[in-house]
């Protein structure tokens, strides 16, 4: 954890909502976006986002700082939203395909447009994964956490992290190979 | 598409836009107030002793401990003490255990001795009876050659029957010899009643017929010769006391009081004293009851003959 990051939880944990404010400033946006990706929904994800938060200004106390703010507000926010999934409805589809609504400003991973069909159909397979390979997913490549740090909010083992990404890799390896994209 | 190209891409995936009202509920949605304090309000809202209630209890089961252990401590060397002791008491107890023995082997000794003491009394005693006997036995045949006699006088003087009994020279002699043979007979119950005595170890002399029945050889002794209204007992199972002639006329008679009268013949007036001796001839005056007793006076000129 970084200096300024620790003193701003430890301001937060002696009660300066200045400081709070101040996380919330940082991280919001984050844990947003990764919520978004995983519910598929703006709401959704902007009330799991605000439960996520809830909770930890909840847990502030018990933080120790054995691993970083960040990665402890993940942890947090991937118990909120297996929460969240338990008492959704099951095989409910997305409204819409996150990548689409952020096409225009976000960076794009190619030029070319064959390139971000590519990338479409990539992020798209990465939906069609199994829940648990798709969460280390979104945790190590889309939020950009370390192998330790996922395995930390997870709370699984690196080892298993490992697994998963790399069980990843080879379906999308061997689906982005097809001719055709599957249902969607 | 390679390994490093999906890896590429995946970490370029573009971030979904953030609704511009989500900071402010965020920021307004904070809630510190409870975390203020932690740990020092829940020290400050728990009571001292709540607070050290754990310590303390450990520290009253420490000394808890402490105070059995030293208790079990002391118990301890009192016991060893104790111990210490009973061993010492024990390695002298066994010289005490050797002499109570040997007092006790002397005392079986002493007492065999006394036991030996009084046999070789009583044997004495006997020895000394045997041979009073033996000395009245050395008596009976002149006493049964003199009734050998005076039963061949009888029967001469029987066979004369036309002589009158107050001029018959045989009467006197008779009468003596029925004397005599009274005399016997009274000397045969002294001797038994003796033996009788002798036989239980007791002075008393006995005060029933029929206890001397095995010691006298016929129960014809009890009948007095002169005395012709009975008819002396063939046997002693035909016995019934009917035939007997003697009076026993002292209450307690005893062999350790030689004048005392143990039978009496009614008829001649001859007694028996206790001592086994017979008187015939003396001054009836001599005779006194004294505490339910037939005394004979002991007279310096004329002692009972043995």
């Amino acid at each position: 954890m970084s200096d300024p990051v620790a003193k701003l939880c430890e301001q937060a944990r002696a009660g300066d909502r200045e400081a709070a404010s101040t996380l919330v400033s940082l991280y919001y946006e984050r844990i947003f976006a990764w919520l978004r990706r995983l519910t598929g929904h703006e709401e959704d994800a902007a009330d799991l986002t605000q439960k996520t938060f809830s909770k930890a200004w909840q847990a502030l106390g018990s933080y120790q700082g054995r691993s970083s703010f960040p990665t402890w507000l993940h942890g947090i926010g991937h118990h909120v939203y297996v929460d969240w999934r338990r008492q959704r409805i099951p095989h409910e589809q997305p409204e819409e395909e996150w990548w689409l609504t952020c096409a225009t400003d976000a960076p794009s991973p190619a030029d070319a447009v064959a390139d971000r069909e590519q990338a479409h159909r990539l992020y798209l397979l990465v939906e069609q994964l199994g829940e648990d390979v798709r969460q280390t997913v979104h945790l190590h490549y889309y939020q950009g956490l370390t192998l330790a740090e996922t395995s930390e909010a997870l709370g699984i083992a690196t080892s298993t992290v490992k697994y998963r990404l790399r069980e990843a890799i080879e379906q999308l390896r061997s689906k982005a190979a097809e001719p055709k994209l599957g249902a969607r | 598409m390679n390994d490093a190209h999906i890896e590429s891409l995946l970490r370029q995936a573009p971030k979904p836009p953030t609704p511009p009202e989500l900071k402010q509920r965020l920021i307004s949605d904070i809630r510190l107030s409870h975390l203020r304090s932690t740990s020092d309000e829940a020290a400050k809202a728990t009571p001292f002793w709540l607070r050290w209630t754990p310590a303390l209890s450990f520290g009253i089961f420490f000394l808890g401990c402490l105070i059995v252990l030293g208790i079990q401590t002391s118990q301890l060397l009192e016991l060893r003490r104790e111990n210490e002791n009973l061993r010492a008491a024990n390695s002298e107890l066994e010289p005490l255990r050797q002499d109570a023995v040997e007092l006790e082997r002397l005392r079986a000794t002493q007492r065999e001795m006394e036991k030996r003491g009084k046999e070789g009394e009583e044997l004495q005693k006997l020895k000394d009876e045997v041979e009073v006997l033996r000395g009245q036995i050395g008596e009976l045949p002149a006493l049964q050659a003199e009734n050998q006699r005076l039963r061949a006088e009888h029967g001469a003087l029987t066979s004369q029957a036309s002589v009158p009994p107050a001029n018959d020279p045989f009467a006197k002699a008779k009468e003596k010899a029925n004397v005599t043979q009274c005399v016997n007979n009274l000397k045969q119950i002294g001797l038994a009643a003796r033996m009788w005595a002798n036989d239980r170890n007791r002075n008393g002399l006995p005060l029933d017929w029929l206890a001397m029945k095995k010691m006298l050889s016929t129960p014809k002794v009890l009948t007095c010769p002169g005395d012709t209204a009975r008819t002396p007992a063939i046997s002693w199972d035909q016995f019934d006391g009917s035939s007997v002639s003697y009076e026993l006329p002292s209450a307690t008679p005893d062999e350790r009081e030689p004048y005392i009268v143990y039978s009496r013949c009614p008829i001649h007036g001859s007694i028996g004293l206790c001592d086994g001796s017979v008187q015939s001839k003396f001054d009836p005056a001599r005779l006194q009851r004294v505490d339910g007793n037939l005394k004979f006076q002991n007279n310096a000129t004329t002692r009972p003959r043995p």
